[in-house]
């Protein structure tokens, strides 16, 4: 089951093993005893009929929740301003309710229904419950109850102007470090950093603001250390760009680094619980150098961000020197071409290499034409993933195979286009037998494919494909799939429908594996608005997608935020280049509002 | 299941008044179903029911002998309703009147339901105190149910606060 606490400084999202811990045999032999502890605590006002009166705030905090699950989320906050009583439980209600958790508080007497819960749980979105429980601050009381056997905690620190206003900040962080403190075992951690500013320098800033997040980063690192301490096995990190001016980090940034250091360095080394250290960042990262070998750590995956970003520094490819290292994945991460050799004498050292499974996604630096073979090292791959432009210089030939039956890697997933992609994939002639899986997915930009090279793909060693607009979906883990997407003949009605799917918390919560495709980045993270002077780049985009009908932007601050970069010049100047370079563009949809490309 | 409808069971509450009821009756609630399951023996003492009292008690029979012979909820409805059942606070006719009783009888029979297992009555109970609340401010809620405002001043700001946030939604 999934407890979910959520302000505007921080959000955590605590699922909990309460599931199973409480789901004891079910009560058979219903003894008066264990029934009357039920009551016990309103027991003084009823056990004679000339009992003073009960009221509301005394009846038992089940039936409470009984009640509450009959009033409208305005009631409840209305009843949480009743009394102490009544707050607690009407926005743990409230709370559990945006979860998803619809059960009144059986489960709080762990009785029943424990199974359904955590089926539940599983299907909370974080983005609604992210607009529901902003609001919920002063919680953390409340979950004492179910506050040990939780065991993921999602921390999001917003730095965003909009909410810090409210000045509960500081405070709520340090009611996240109680919460962490009484956890017993914390297995798996999100963090997730504000993208815009939690420096304050990419944006107007107050100076109470910068006091402010300055007053938090302590605590966050205390919070980070504690996790540690609870036994941590999986940190994901995603967008830490919480250090976009190196040159400027304060005493307090410093110290929030140092935490974060140490907790990604030492992940997995101080228990014997941890099974599989995992470690994902995501973004614009960039570390100090104090990151030199993560020994212990055995799965990485490192989500770059889009062009607009500089290469990753050296100190932050050291996480890469991890001999224990058995998956890897590289997505959109620009390393120095000349950087790239030291990251895989790392990979393919002797003595290290229990590499198994290896993504590489879109890293466009990867120098693949200098490594014919490059993949012949890694003798115990079993899965890979790759992603690139530059397929033809690559040899993808499973190294344990021999060249006369052409094995592939038994698990291949591309994700690519090249010219002759699927000549070099497929050819008639030969056959491949041995090839189980295939993940193909066009890029949606940059290359001009189109449906018509899928056909080619059509061979008669696959029994059957499966091709799907906009998505992927897996027919057979043994047939294969393929990834279209957004660059392909679309309709606007059908592009609508798709991107108003990428855009549904649902579909990005259901296993749509839209991340693994190119259009993953584009429409999940969505489009990230050019600031000014880059514009450009925007064009170069814009001319790829030979087939796109409609381009909706839409910001990642949910506020609109960033509408301020869309002057009416700007959106001018875009349509004019549209008009030009792309002939089957129709419409932008820019933060809701529809400009349609040939009407002027 | 095999013991015929008629039979008749005596329970006794805590004030020391005693019922006769029909066992069909009775098996409503779902605490002195499985009691009277694990007892085989016909017994002649009166189950003591120390929860409940004597008048409320007798609204309970009542609410029972209305419902009797509608199916019980078996645990694996009652687990599908939870997913499904919609936060509706309608109420039948009949429970409507049954239920226009002062506000300590109404937690009594709450009480009452919740320890005696009446999911139906419990719930009949709950959707009345929801359906006392709608519409109400928490002043006029504090006022209603007798409770004692226990915020101090600036708590009682913060929470309006943070509820203002949620309210837009």
């Amino acid at each position: 089951m999934a407890l979910v606490f959520w302000d505007f400084g921080l959000h955590v999202v605590a699922q909990c093993g309460l599931a199973c811990e409480k789901n004891g045999p079910p009560e058979s032999s219903l003894e008066i005893g264990s029934h009357a502890r039920k009551v016990t605590n309103c027991q003084h006002n009823h056990d004679g009929p000339l009992q003073a009166m009960i009221s509301l705030d005394q009846l038992p905090f089940e039936i409470i929740e009984e009640i509450l699950f009959y009033a409208s989320s305005k009631e409840k906050l209305k009843l949480a301003l009743v009394c102490r009583r009544l707050n607690a439980i009407a926005l743990v209600h409230l709370f559990r309710h945006s979860c998803g958790i619809l059960e009144p508080a059986k489960k709080f007497v762990g009785t029943t229904q424990c199974r359904s819960a955590s089926h539940q749980a599983e299907r909370v979105q974080p983005i609604l419950v992210q607009r529901l429980l902003d609001a919920f601050s002063g919680l953390s009381i409340a979950f004492a109850l179910d506050l040990p056997s939780i065991d993921t905690l999602h921390i999001s620190l917003s730095s965003c102007i909009e909410h810090a206003h409210l000045g509960l900040v500081t405070e709520d962080y340090h009611q996240l470090l109680h919460i962490t403190k009484r956890l017993e075992h914390v297995r798996k951690v999100f963090i997730v950093f504000d993208f815009l500013n939690i420096s304050g320098s990419r944006r107007r800033s107050s100076q109470t603001h910068r006091r402010r997040l300055d007053q938090r980063k302590p605590i966050a690192a205390a919070i980070l250390n504690t996790l540690l301490e609870k036994g941590c096995e999986e940190l994901t990190l995603y967008q830490p760009s919480f250090i976009p001016v190196p040159w400027n980090i304060g005493p307090h940034t410093a110290r929030l680094l140092t935490a974060l250091q140490s907790f990604i360095s030492r992940l997995g080394t101080n228990s014997d619980r941890v099974r599989a250290p995992y470690l994902f960042m995501g973004g614009p990262i960039r570390l100090p150098k104090v990151i030199r070998q993560s020994s212990k750590l055995q799965r990485l995956e490192l989500f770059g961000e889009t062009f607009l970003y500089p290469p990753l520094s050296y100190w932050t490819y050291c996480i890469l020197d991890a001999p224990s290292l058995t998956t890897l994945s590289l997505c959109h991460v620009y390393i120095d071409k000349s950087k790239w050799e030291i990251i895989l004498s790392w990979l393919y050292h002797p003595l290290r290499h229990r590499l198994i499974d290896l993504t590489i996604r879109n890293c466009y630096t990867f120098p693949i034409p200098t490594l014919i073979n490059f993949f012949t090292k890694f003798t115990n791959i079993t899965r890979l993933r790759l992603a690139t432009h530059d397929l033809d210089n690559v040899n993808l030939y499973h190294p344990k195979g021999t060249i006369g039956t052409r094995p592939f890697f038994p698990n291949l997933v591309l994700i690519t286009a090249p010219i002759n992609w699927a000549t070099f994939l497929c050819p008639e002639t030969i056959p491949r037998p041995n090839l189980k899986f295939i993940n193909v997915c066009l890029p949606s930009f940059g290359f001009g494919t189109s449906v018509e090279k899928l056909r080619i793909f059509r061979n008669p060693s696959f029994q059957r494909y499966h091709q799907n607009h906009g998505g992927s979906s897996t027919v057979n883990e043994e047939e294969f799939e393929c990834f279209l997407d957004i660059s392909v003949e679309y309709t606007a009605d059908e592009l609508r429908e798709d991107l108003s799917l990428y855009n549904d918390p649902k579909t990005r919560e259901s296993g749509f594996e839209v991340y693994d495709c190119v259009t993953g980045l584009w429409v999940n993270c969505n489009i990230v608005p050019p600031a000014s002077g880059e514009l450009g780049m925007l064009y170069q985009f814009l001319g790829w997608w030979k087939r796109l009908r409609v381009v909706r932007f839409v910001s990642l601050s949910p506020d609109g935020s960033w509408s301020h970069i869309w002057t009416d010049s700007k959106i001018r100047d875009l349509l004019k280049m549209a008009r030009v370079r792309c002939p089957g563009l129709r419409e932008f949809v820019i933060h809701g509002k529809i400009y349609r490309i040939h009407e002027g | 299941m095999a013991a015929p409808a008629t039979q008749q069971i005596k329970i006794r509450c805590n004030d020391e008044k005693e019922f006769t009821v029909d066992r069909d009756v009775l098996e409503r609630s779902v605490l002195i179903k499985n009691m009277l399951e694990d007892v085989t023996e016909q017994q002649d003492a009166p189950i003591p029911l120390p929860n409940v009292s004597g008048p409320v008690m007798a609204k309970v029979l009542e609410y029972c002998t209305h419902h009797r012979g509608e199916p019980l909820p078996s645990a694996d409805t009652e687990q599908s309703q939870d997913e499904t059942r919609k936060r509706t606070t309608d109420i039948s006719e009949w429970d409507q009147k049954f239920i226009t009783v002062d506000q300590e009888m109404l937690f009594e029979i709450i009480l009452a339901a919740n320890y005696l297992d009446i999911k139906s009555l419990l719930d009949v109970g709950c959707k009345t105190v929801a359906n006392m609340i709608k519409g109400k401010t928490p002043e006029e809620i504090r006022k209603l149910f007798n409770i004692v405002n226990d915020f101090t001043p600036e708590e009682e700001a913060q929470i309006k606060k943070e509820n203002e946030w949620a309210e837009d939604r």
